[in-house]
């Protein structure tokens, strides 16, 4: 899945997101509205598609988008 | 040889809390409260009302629909995490109080999420093993007792609920059971200062007004247990049984969060018809999750004699367990 791929489908899981919001370079944590419930929602997208379990750990140790998207690669690499 | 639910009997308190009463008290949108649980109405026993009050209730219903059962029952299991004394066994209190007869065993099972089906495990080993012939099973909590009032994510997914399940012996067929536990997250949910390693602490009551201890989550931790283990339970409960996915007519898990379960839904590619909820109409009732849900699946016509189910229960202690019942 490539980046631009990656983060067109993460907007899509939060229904109340508009579109264009998310960017490879988007400090996700500073969106308006932002809750642990989008954390979930980042966990549950990441454990269906990649079936690799991100802890809350895994998301603290990441910022932007683009974070995120090589934390999957090296995961999945590993 | 395996066994047989063949009856069971809900009891719900009477009051109620719903989304709208939440959305008031805390000023978030019924809407954004139903997204992150899945959950409409959850219950609440009453301040002077215990868990085996409940309990009782439930079981009473189903000896008065079922009026020759009472002398049948000779072994008695209790599960709960909110008992009425630290000794006696609580179990022992629902003997006399049901009326049951003298020469019946008593246990309670400490076990909350993943307790039905570790209460369906001691039933079978029971019951196969000549032990006991009619297992009355009674599961309940009152985790609500422990809910801090200002914490909207717990108030809004915990519920209280009874059921009454009879168990007997089924000559047709055998129950496998998968099991199993990873303690090292057993503090992601638990009931702080409510025991003898962290006694009842005044201070806390007095700021929480729970009196019994306050229940500490860590939500993020549960999820991710629960997508960690699940899949592969449902994988090794096939197994066991040797069965396939597309063999089992209903896959009920424990109800904990509307969410949560979508996910798991969908990550084991299940169709909505074969994978049961109810939790939008009574919550996250911990240990009565699974009976209620094969109580509301019979009556909505979902779940029908002949059926094979698979029950998977997870949850407080990082325990699990799952099992494939003939209905």
């Amino acid at each position: 899945m490539s980046i631009e791929e990656f983060v067109s489908k993460v907007e899509a899981e939060f229904e109340d997101m508009p579109k264009g919001t998310l960017k490879p370079e988007t400090d996700y944590r500073s969106i308006k509205g932002w809750s642990s419930m989008h954390a979930l929602i980042i966990i549950a997208f990441v454990d269906i598609h990649f079936n690799i379990t991100l802890s809350g750990s895994d998301l603290k140790s990441t910022q932007t988008v683009q974070d995120l998207y090589n934390l999957i690669q090296q995961k999945t690499q590993a | 040889m395996g066994i047989s639910l063949d009856k069971i009997a809900i009891h719900l308190p009477d009051t109620s809390l719903s989304n709208r009463e939440l959305s008031t008290r805390f000023n978030v949108s019924e809407s954004e409260i139903f997204k992150r649980t899945g959950i409409e109405t959850r219950y609440h026993a009453d301040k002077n009302e215990t868990a085996s009050d409940l309990a009782f209730h439930a079981a009473t219903k189903l000896f008065n629909d079922n009026p020759d059962l009472k002398s049948k029952i000779d072994y008695l299991i209790f599960c709960s995490d909110c008992f009425d004394y630290i000794a006696p066994a609580t179990s022992c209190i629902l003997q006399h109080r049901l009326g049951l007869p003298q020469s019946t065993a008593c246990i309670d099972l400490p076990y909350g999420c993943s307790g039905y089906v570790y209460g369906l495990g001691m039933a079978n080993a029971y019951l196969t093993s000549g032990m006991a012939k009619c297992v009355l099973f009674l599961t309940c909590d009152t985790s609500t007792k422990t809910l801090n009032p200002g914490n909207l994510e717990q108030l809004s997914i915990f519920s209280d609920v009874a059921a009454a399940t009879v168990i007997t012996k089924n000559e047709k067929g055998e129950n496998g059971f998968i099991f199993g536990t990873d303690g090292s997250g057993a503090l992601d949910l638990y009931i702080e200062n409510s025991a003898f390693r962290a006694p009842v602490n005044q201070d806390a009551c007095r700021n929480t007004d729970t009196p019994y201890g306050q229940m500490v989550m860590n939500g993020t931790n549960v999820f991710t247990f629960a997508l960690k283990t699940v899949p592969k339970l449902v994988n090794d409960t096939l197994a066991k049984n040797g069965l396939e996915m597309k063999d089992i007519d209903l896959f009920i898990f424990h109800q904990a969060n509307g969410f949560m379960l979508e996910t798991l839904r969908r990550k084991l590619n299940l169709e909505n018809e074969r994978f049961y909820t109810n939790i939008k109409d009574y919550g996250n009732t911990v240990v009565s999750t699974l009976p209620l849900a094969l109580y509301t699946a019979q009556n909505e016509g979902k779940l029908k004699k002949g059926m094979k189910v698979l029950l998977a229960g997870f949850g407080v202690g990082n325990s699990w367990g799952a099992t494939v019942i003939n209905y």
